[in-house]
């Protein structure tokens, strides 16, 4: 039993191996390869994440049609879910590649790059808007929330 | 780092394999040619009304959640993608002759790669190999085979000499059962079929037609494509790259009931069981697989379509109970892939159901069996009387009397219809 695209997503699991991108690093995997967990270190906005965060990337069935799923994750003691104006407080994350935008000319590591960069251009030290509300009600991921986005300049 | 997918890695391909070689620009040559979608050899590829190729099945998936190129997110149209015949030739070519490419330009292992070798290679090696690299390889590809197995065996194929690997399923089994018994029933969709395991003596011959395979091992295997006359192909058989089959339609799930669905399916030869959502997915699978093979100038077998289509069933959550527990497979990834208005909790609710419904069944059916046991071992010692309901049984209770009332009912109309009929 193995995924449709079992191949590509070998692919990309041997050059998250090599561990290219900068402050990035893969801490472990599921068999399947269809679960992969990161740290991430945020390089250029020290002032506002001074500690490495952990992501979770799940992949689907669909997978690289449908994106994979992302959220950030929270382990008392070790990691905490990094404040900004799109990332709830549980961790799910808004950001258009996730959804919308999402193609499949797009990867694991396009992902990591751009939640990389949204955390480093951030000054707002915030959560959403509608972090209460939405946190009580959300499903176990994100993706089935359909976001309103917000704005587009954060 | 202890890698379990070392053997599986080992049968992945990659442009970046180039680099090492004295001619790492051919890894540029290799991107060119691989899907954007699948990361693969393009196979079937189809043009965009935006100028992008794809895999016909690849780019046919995406469409059908979202209408738009991968590349450019232009907005497209399944019906807009056309072949791109002379693509699919040179892809098929390139793919051939990539083991002997590779194998040639490996830098000299006692010389280490040194920057001034760049630029002599770039000189030196195009006239050495680009003027006609076909015929180069192509008169004796038995010895180019041989090549290729010997000085790369662990980046070609993991398979120990006596294994073969299946061309359909890609299952590794002993050559002579793959042949004897195995492929006939891939064939014929019983993939469960799995060898003995026999030590020793497989025959060398018979595992070598196979080996070539384990690159590609679809429809092209390396043997066939070094055997098939690319540019011949294309230029003296042009006849054949005009698409005569019809092509399966895209269906309107919503306007049909789901005995017409089921005439559907059976009508095209692929399973009809399973729920509504099943066969929908189903259906779509085979729309994807059956239209991209058309694409291709060297399209399969319908037989290794549904054998396709069985294996991708076996892979997706929808299909497997293992799905329903885990926690991001299920909801997500079961959707209705034609239908984005589809909304995902009431969906939940309704498999939550049936997954409730299934469970209530199976334990009915247990009960009842269990029943139904017990009453024909009272009714083989006393057969002259009438079985009753089960207080005459000393110690049995039931644990659900509208089951065991039923069964009364059952039995006695089944006896009366054995009277008539008698």
């Amino acid at each position: 039993m193995s995924h449709p695209f079992y191949k590509r997503i070998l692919k990309e699991y041997r050059s998250l191996q090599k561990a290219t991108l900068p402050g990035i690093e893969l801490v472990s995997n599921n068999e399947e390869l269809s679960e992969f967990e990161f740290e991430m270190v945020v390089l250029n906005n020290h002032q506002l994440y001074k500690e490495p965060v952990k992501l979770i990337v799940k992949l689907t069935d669909e997978y690289p049609v449908a994106p994979p799923k992302v959220k950030f994750l929270q382990e008392v003691g070790a990691y905490d879910i990094p404040m900004h104006p799109h990332v709830y407080s549980n961790g799910h994350i808004c950001l258009n590649l996730l959804g919308n935008d999402w193609t499949p000319a797009c990867s694991i590591e396009s992902i990591l790059l751009s939640l990389q960069s949204m955390l480093e251009s951030n000054t707002k030290q915030e959560r959403p808007p509608d972090d209460a509300r939405y946190v009580r009600y959300a499903p176990a991921y994100a993706s089935a929330s359909g976001f309103v986005y917000h704005d587009d300049s954060v | 780092m202890f890698d379990p997918f070392a053997k599986n890695l080992a049968d992945v391909t990659d442009p970046s394999e180039w680099k090492p070689t004295k001619l790492p620009m051919l890894s540029q040559l290799e991107s060119l040619q691989r899907c954007y979608i699948c990361k693969e050899f393009l196979s079937a590829p189809v043009l965009t009304s935006c100028n992008h190729t794809f895999c016909s099945s690849c780019i046919r998936q995406h469409l059908m959640i979202k209408n738009t190129c991968p590349l450019c997110l232009s907005n497209q149209l399944e019906s807009n993608l056309r072949r791109v015949v002379v693509l699919e030739e040179i892809v098929n070519c390139f793919k051939s002759l990539r083991p002997f490419l590779l194998d040639f330009l490996q830098p000299p292992s006692n010389d280490s790669v040194s920057s001034t070798s760049d630029r002599t290679e770039i000189r030196s090696v195009p006239k050495r190999k680009l003027p006609s690299p076909e015929t180069s390889s192509l008169p004796d590809s038995d010895d180019v085979i041989i090549i290729s197995e010997e000085d790369e065996p662990m980046k070609r194929t993991k398979l120990s000499a006596d294994e073969a690997e299946c061309p359909i399923c890609n299952k590794k089994m002993e050559p002579e059962f793959l042949q004897n018994t195995h492929i006939d029933n891939c064939l014929n969709g019983h993939s469960d079929v799995l060898p003995k395991e026999k030590p020793g003596g497989g025959k060398k011959g018979i595992s070598a037609f196979f080996k070539p395979r384990a690159k590609n091992n679809e429809s092209n295997s390396a043997e066939n494509a070094l055997k098939i006359n690319h540019s011949d192909f294309y230029f003296n058989s042009a006849e054949k790259h005009v698409v005569k089959e019809i092509r399966l339609a895209k269906l309107d799930f919503n306007s049909l009931s789901v005995p017409k669905l089921k005439e559907k399916l059976h009508a095209i030869g692929i399973p009809t069981t399973g729920s509504r959502h099943q066969l929908e997915l189903r259906y779509n699978q085979y729309y994807i697989l059956f239209n991209a093979n058309l694409d291709s100038s060297h399209p399969v077998d319908v037989r290794v379509l549904r054998q396709r289509l069985s294996r991708w069933e076996s892979s997706h959550v929808a299909f497997t109970n293992a799905g329903n527990g885990s926690i991001f497979g299920g909801r997500m990834s079961t959707r209705s892939i034609t239908d984005k208005q589809f909304s995902v909790t009431e969906w939940q609710q309704a498999y939550h159901q049936d997954f409730k419904e299934l469970t209530r069944r199976a334990r009915a059916n247990t009960q009842r069996n269990l029943n139904l046991k017990t009453r024909t071992t009272l009714e083989s010692e006393d057969s002259n009387t009438h079985p009753k309901p089960s207080q005459g049984l000393e110690g049995y209770t039931p644990l659900d009397s509208n089951d065991v009332v039923k069964e009364d009912s059952e039995v006695e109309t089944s006896g009366k219809k054995m009277a008539q009929a008698g």
